[in-house]
């Protein structure tokens, strides 16, 4: 069993280091021994490696038990989509190569069971990913891979004070103890901030969309479903879910993610870019999550309830988002785009909360805790749905819409996946929560919406605005960063800086 | 026993004569003379291990009058240093002169000097020092003048005048002693001498005159044209050996024939002077455009530091702090002699290769005499007073020393003056690096450059790591 | 002459000897010059795991020289003194094998070498200095030995860097010297000893135990590029790579901050230091010190001279370690001794590698280089990534170590933005070089490839010693709790620290 455990986190390495990555096929197979760790080992098997970084605790969890096979089919669903679909193996090499140096970073942060193994992790993977974004040598990918990139290192940073100081106070690195220990407000704010940014809570997303955007879809299939787990994992295990006295922070955190939830659908029917109105659908669907821990943090004692529910909510939403990634590469330039639509479709309503979807158990679920004084949460969280449905009706069209532009070059298509990972979405809600009894709730935030949305197409042309210049993805805090560069301080500030380029005297040739 | 003490003497006075009446074996008699004499000193080396110090009444007059030899451990050190440096000199000597007429004259000159030093640190009365004085002054400034050139002359002229001004002073203080206390005998003077007026005299005219002759900061004015236009051996033997005899009287004087007359500010003028001549040499050395006149400046900071610790022996209480200072002090003396004899005959070797010895036209000299380059460098090590010379153990002491005794202003003018000495020392150094357009081809000649870089050695690691003997010996010894 | 009281000694004496050898070989005796240069360092690697195992074991060895009376040569290894051995000779080890290659065609190879030899004999004496006055004599010979190599390529830049680099160096020197002899005037000549002796004084030597700790710390700050001393280290650069590599890693750097190290713990005492409120400034210094180092580099295009700039930096967190008060602090700061040797010397090695094979020497020229040299630049990415703090790089176990010691010492409010603004400033020097290396196309020529790919990227020489580095730069982050690695011999130096 540890033999296993073992191969899941060196399977993509050795497939690496043998220069076996080169063949296509690497990237799916990689995922194997972690798909059967997840199958076959049972929660609770934790191997402690004491000569392993500063002593490192591997293994299952509850929270693993889940997280593990969610991220085991997205990375081989997307490794599958990846193979199928390049082109020449040598030149997808690159990609693969950061596809599995992240996988490996994931797989080790989802069966860490210690502080720093996690962070190793997280780490690992953040950076890896960057090779994901950074695909293609075309216009756009180079400045979204930077704006990655330098979200993500704040992120770590944020996070490693953030660890650090909360490692300190527990006194030890298990996970085991961090429950004990008493992290101070500082700690969770740092902590709060550094995986915020990768969930996408509102003003730390601007890296999202750019980043969803770029790339190939196999590798936004992993970031918006496997490695936004991550971060989501991170909150779980490291915020004082349940300790009491984080009240404020919880408040803090239940506004956040409650404006959250609308803040990105607003954003989000702005774009034309489907890839990007999927991100802003991230980051609503996201918020909407840390919004519950926020709660969590207030009522400790339902925080158990809560982090259940999350975590379904998480598998639910890391599944059907990554599917959605795939298919609309299936519908964009497969050739079976009708069979992916209909997929695209179903997904959406899965996003949706449709009723006995995942998505609905799932909503269901994160609304059960809810005391009566935070009632009002449920309702908010209701109209969210209905602006998710919004959102996604807002995807179709657009989607339909990049067909249009496309010219068609039908290749192999992968929609086997997205549907095995749609199911395997529905496997998991059910695992949970059998039988789904709300079904007449669940419908009619998306009655709602496609009301709406008809309302929508029926206004005039010029009303719906259609031709008005869409806001740069990553909206509020790019716009703010493009009209801080031209601020004459800094200016000043950045030319100072780099002044001795120019006075650099030439090149010096050495012996 | 005696008959070594006095061999040391007659040896190398018999070279001079059979020198000077065989000029053509110049060489061999020179270089026998030399080596006999540095035996001699070795078995009188055995002698004080076997004996003790003792001395020696020449002609069997009674002390008072007649001629007294006396060794000590002091005066063995100086006289091993005479010895080995003469020798490795000697040898350079021996190749150096081009032409006959200037070989002819050097040996029995040098010859000559060398038995005057060795008469000097052996002489146990004042007037024999005066004698020896005298003598040494007189074969010093013939030397100088050996080199022929115009500069050379003028320089042997001044050195001349400034001899005979110091000597007299000198001697100005023998006879107010003779006058007062009936005896030149030093132990017989040291025993009357104390606070009076004569005594103070004496003390103060002697000592003015010994500093004219050991150059001391502002007296120094006429050594740096002296040395540096002498021939590079002559200026080897001059800065290495003649300065150290001022320096040695004015030593033996404090601290034996005068301890109880010495006043405080008469220690604080001297350590004044030393501290000005540490900067000022320093700096003048590093003004100097070329190697000889450097190495020159650099004698005069050097015996500052020498005038320093003497004054702060002499001013620091009774205890094993100031038994430790003493053998710093000869030890600086020792390191001093070395390195600046082998920085002398490396110049010498420059300036017979390349022609000239201006600093700022080194690059491919340098390049093409690495021993000479190698021993340049050890010899500015032990200068600035780095390890591992004996220079750095010296000069740890002496900084204990002033920091000890509060002396702040001397710790940051030595502090200052080891890195005006680094400066210069690595101007000259930076050239052994710097890329020359012509081809470098090394040059090596066992006779021009071993002994300079011998002499390094000694200087460096042999009195590095090696001399901690010298302590207990002083002790013991004196 | 029993192990105990030789091994000391025959360590120093393993590079001295082959070096003094070396000076008198005939320019073209390569092969004579290389056989000795590796049997030396492969002798010293035999013989410092003698050393190590028996330190490990508690064993006493000593090597005692009087030098003159109260002046001792004391060669003795403590558990600090056997972690800076072992990285320098194993460094050595490595740097001898690169710079032979490196140096295949150039002029006064014998002179090189010889030098390069004392210069580790000198790092290895200073490491094993038993006393502050043995400190000092090492000290001062490494300024001594570093000097021709750091003028070697006689270049008019090359001996103006040396000038400078001498004349900060030996102004260290001697106040350091000062300080020494200040306090050997105070208390008598001096062992370090682990937790120090210094505070049993009496409290009226306070006043003046501060003056000469603010010495010690001058003195040795030059080296260790403490800000404003380190104006030296980006002037020699224009050293040949190898010698970079040495002096950025190991020897020059590395000696005052390895310095500040034996200054705070074995002359002073942590707790004594603390007590003193000296340990405060030290820290101050060291922060800003590694700030301003960051910043200095973001605008550097030239790759040895950015890379200088970031061991101005970096050196600074032994320094900061030491301040911080904590067998966790102490831990972090003497890990980061040899996490930042190894990781810097791979750098430094790639930048070699890039200028002697293609001629590019700028970071504006490294577009696409990373295919061109794979190895080498995969070398260069595990050093830069370490540097930034990234994990499992050892310079992020190091940065752990030092957050938790800042939070121990309840200085965290100051320390941990440094250390992240520092993280932050490494990102954004290092990974835009990452970038231009791994993704962008490559230029259509190099600026002067010497060395044309062939079957490996250029010669194995030169490729093999940063490879084995970075190997090791991952090695100690991912192995930090195995029982060899620096951070647990850290701990065991912290545990006799405190526990003394």
């Amino acid at each position: 069993m540890n033999l296993l455990l073992t191969l899941t986190l060196t399977a993509p390495l050795l497939l690496i280091l043998s220069g076996l990555y080169r063949k296509r096929w690497s990237a799916p197979i990689a995922a194997v021994p972690a798909l059967l760790t997840a199958a076959l080992i049972p929660a609770d098997h934790v191997i402690a490696l004491d000569w392993f970084l500063l002593g490192a605790q591997l293994g299952t969890d509850e929270l693993s038990a889940w997280m593990l096979p969610a991220s085991a089919l997205l990375w081989a669903g997307a490794g599958l989509h990846h193979a199928w679909r390049s082109g020449s193996p040598a030149q997808a090499a690159p990609f693969r190569l950061f596809f599995l140096l992240a996988m490996t970073g994931n797989l080790l942060l989802v069966l860490a069971q210690d502080v720093m193994t996690f962070y190793v992790g997280y780490s690992i993977m953040g950076l890896s990913a960057y090779g994901l974004v950074h695909d293609r040598p075309s216009s756009s990918a180079p400045p979204a891979a930077s704006t990655y990139l330098r979200w993500t290192i704040a992120g770590e940073l944020l996070l490693f004070s953030g660890l650090v100081s909360l490692a300190y106070q527990a006194g030890s690195t298990g996970f085991s103890t961090l429950a004990i220990g008493q992290a101070d407000t500082i700690t969770v704010l740092l902590l709060l901030a550094g995986l915020g940014i990768k969930i996408g809570l509102p003003g730390l997303h601007a890296w999202m969309p750019w980043t969803y955007a770029a790339g190939q879809a196999a590798g936004s299939a992993v970031f918006s479903g496997a490695m936004v787990n991550a971060g989501l994992i991170g909150l779980l295990r490291f915020l004082p879910l349940q300790q009491p006295g984080h009240a404020e922070v919880g408040q803090l955190l239940l506004a956040w993610g409650l404006l959250g939830a609308f803040y990105g659908v607003l954003f989000g029917l702005l774009q034309r870019t489907p890839r990007a109105i999927l991100a802003y659908s991230s980051v609503s669907q996201m918020s909407s999550m840390a919004a519950m821990l926020g709660f969590a943090l207030i009522e400790p004692e339902l925080a158990p309830a809560i982090i259940a529910a999350i975590t379904v909510y998480a598998v639910h939403h890391g599944l059907s988002k990554g599917a959605l990634f795939l298919a609309q590469d299936d519908y964009r330039a497969g050739a079976r785009p009708r069979l992916s639509f209909a997929i695209l479709v179903l997904l959406s309503l899965m996003l949706a909360g449709a009723p006995y979807t995942s998505g609905a158990i799932a909503k269901t679920l994160i609304k059960t805790p809810l005391t009566d004084e935070y009632a009002w949460i449920g309702s908010v969280l209701l109209f969210a749905s209905t602006a998710t449905t919004l959102l996604m009706l807002r995807f179709l069209f657009a989607v339909r819409a990049s067909r249009r532009q496309q010219t068609p070059a039908p290749l192999a298509s992968g929609a086997g996946v997205a549907i095995v990972l749609l199911v395997c979405a529905h496997l998991a809600a059910y695992t949970m929560y059998p039988l789904p009894t709300l079904s007449l709730h669940a419908i009619w935030p998306v009655i709602l919406a496609l009301l709406l949305g008809f309302a929508f197409m029926r206004l005039p042309a010029a009303t719906r605005a259609q031709n008005q210049p869409e806001p740069p993805m990553g909206d509020l805090p790019t716009l703010m960063a493009r009209w801080l560069i031209r601020r004459r301080w800094i200016v000043w500030l950045h030319s100072t800086l780099a002044a001795e380029h120019e006075t650099e005297p030439g090149k010096h040739h050495e012996g | 026993m005696n008959e070594s003490m006095s061999l040391t003497i007659i040896l190398p006075l018999l070279g001079a004569l059979l020198a000077a009446a065989w000029p053509r074996r110049g060489v061999f008699i020179g270089i026998t003379a030399v080596l006999l004499s540095g035996l001699a000193v070795g078995w009188l080396w055995f002698s004080l291990l076997a004996d003790g110090p003792s001395h020696q009444a020449l002609g069997g007059w009674d002390p008072g009058l007649g001629i007294r030899l006396q060794v000590d451990a002091l005066s063995i050190l100086m006289l091993s240093m005479t010895a080995l440096v003469a020798l490795a000199v000697s040898v350079y000597a021996s190749h150096y002169f081009t032409r006959r007429s200037q070989a002819e004259r050097f040996w029995p000159l040098w010859l000559l000097m060398i038995a005057a030093l060795n008469g000097l640190f052996l002489a146990g009365d004042l007037f024999n020092l005066y004698v020896t004085l005298e003598l040494l002054s007189l074969s010093a400034v013939a030397l100088t003048a050996l080199g022929g050139k115009r500069a050379g002359i003028a320089a042997a002229l001044r050195y001349l005048m400034i001899g005979l001004l110091g000597s007299m002073g000198y001697l100005a203080g023998v006879a107010l002693l003779y006058s007062a206390f009936g005896t030149l005998d030093m132990q017989q003077v040291a025993a009357q001498t104390g606070d009076d007026p004569v005594s103070q005299a004496a003390l103060i005219v002697m000592t003015a005159g010994l500093l004219l002759k050991s150059a001391l900061f502002p007296l120094h004015f006429w050594l740096p044209p002296a040395h540096s236009n002498a021939p590079a051996p002559v200026s080897a033997g001059l800065s290495a050996l003649v300065v150290k005899a001022g320096f040695y009287l004015v030593l033996r004087l404090w601290t034996e024939v005068f301890p109880d007359t010495l006043s405080t500010q008469g220690v604080t003028l001297v350590a004044v002077l030393g501290g000005g001549a540490i900067l000022w040499g320093s700096w003048q050395a590093l003004q100097a455009e070329r190697l000889k006149l450097l190495a020159a400046y650099s004698t005069v900071a050097q015996l500052g530091y020498l005038f320093v610790a003497l004054a702060l022996f002499m001013s620091a209480p009774p205890g094993v702090a100031r038994e430790l200072l003493f053998g710093a002090l000869v030890l600086m003396a020792l390191t001093h002699a070395f390195a600046k004899s082998s920085l002398f005959l490396a110049i010498g070797v420059i300036q017979h290769r390349a022609g000239h010895d201006r600093i700022a036209e080194l690059d491919g000299t340098a390049q093409r005499l690495p021993a000479t380059t190698f021993a340049i460098a050890l010899a500015g090590v032990a200068l600035i007073g780095l390890p591992p010379s004996g220079a750095f153990l010296g000069k740890w002491r002496l900084l204990y020393s002033a920091i000890s005794l509060d002396q702040w202003l001397l710790v940051v003018v030595i502090g200052i003056g080891s890195l005006l000495a680094a400066a210069y020392v690595f101007r000259v150094l930076g050239h052994a690096f710097g890329r020359s357009a012509l081809s470098v081809q090394a040059i090596h000649s066992v006779h021009e450059e071993w002994p300079a870089l011998l002499l390094a050695l000694t200087a460096t690691l042999l009195l590095g790591f090696g001399s901690a003997w010298i302590w207990p010996f002083l002790e013991h010894m004196a | 002459m029993t192990l105990s009281n030789s091994l000391p000694a025959l360590i120093v004496a393993s590079s001295l000897l082959p070096g003094l050898i070396i000076f008198f070989l005939r320019e073209g005796s390569h092969r004579l010059r290389s056989v000795l240069n590796m049997f030396g360092a492969i002798l010293k690697l035999v013989l410092v795991a003698a050393l190590t195992w028996g330190v490990f074991q508690d064993d006493f060895f000593e090597t005692r020289w009087q030098l003159a009376p109260g002046l001792e040569l004391v060669l003795h290894a403590d558990a600090l003194s056997v972690l800076f051995v072992n990285l320098s000779t194993l460094l050595w080890l490595v740097t001898t094998v690169y710079a032979i290659g490196y140096l295949e065609h150039s002029p006064h190879r014998s002179r090189f070498f010889g030098f390069f030899s004392l210069c580790v004999s000198a790092t290895v004496g200073l490491a094993l200095a038993g006393n502050m006055f043995t400190f000092v004599l090492f000290y001062e010979l490494l300024t001594l030995s570093t000097y021709p190599l750091v003028a070697h390529k006689g270049t008019p830049e090359a001996v103006r860097g040396a000038r400078i680099y001498l004349a900060y160096t030996l102004s260290g020197g001697l106040v350091l010297m000062l300080g020494a002899i200040w306090l050997q005037a105070l208390v008598g000549p001096l062992e370090f000893v682990e937790g120090g002796l210094l505070s049993q004084l009496p409290d009226e030597l306070h006043g003046q135990l501060t003056w000469i700790f603010l010495l010690l710390i001058i003195g040795l700050g030059v080296k260790a590029a403490l800000v404003p001393l380190h104006g030296w280290l980006p002037q020699a650069m224009v050293a040949p790579a190898p010698v970079s590599a040495l002096l950025h890693a190991v020897a020059v750097v590395k000696a005052g901050a390895f310095g500040i190290v034996r200054v705070v713990y074995d002359v002073y005492g942590i707790e004594f230091a603390s007590d003193l409120g000296l340990l405060m400034p030290l820290g101050i210094a060291a922060a800003v010190t590694i700030v301003y180092g960051s910043i200095r580099a973001l605008s550097q295009d030239n790759l040895k001279k950015r890379l200088a700039y970031s061991t101005v930096s970096q050196v600074s967190y032994i320094a900061l370690g030491t301040a911080i008060f904590g067998p966790l602090g102490t831990i972090g700061g003497v890990a980061h001794l040899v996490h930042q040797g190894v990781m810097k010397i791979t750098l430094f090695f790639a930048a070699g590698n890039y200028a002697e094979t293609l001629g590019v020497h700028q970071v504006s020229e490294m577009n696409g280089i990373g295919r061109r040299m794979p190895l080498t630049t995969l070398a260069f990415t595990v050093g830069a990534l370490g540097m930034i703090g990234i994990p499992p790089v050892a310079g992020f176990v190091s940065k752990w170590y030092l957050g938790s010691g800042a939070l121990e010492a309840g200085v965290a409010h100051w320390v941990l933005p440094v250390l992240i603004a520092s993280s932050a400033l490494n990102a954004a020097y290092f990974l835009p070089i990452l970038q231009r290396a791994w993704f962008r196309p490559a230029a259509s020529s190099w600026p002067q490839e010497n060395i044309p790919a062939r079957r490996f990227e250029t010669h194995a020489s030169l490729f093999l010693p940063p490879l084995v580095t970075a190997a090791l730069a991952l090695l100690f982050g991912l192995f930090a709790g195995a029982y060899w690695s620096p951070v647990e011999w850290a701990g065991l130096i912290a545990e006799r620290e405190y526990l003394r």
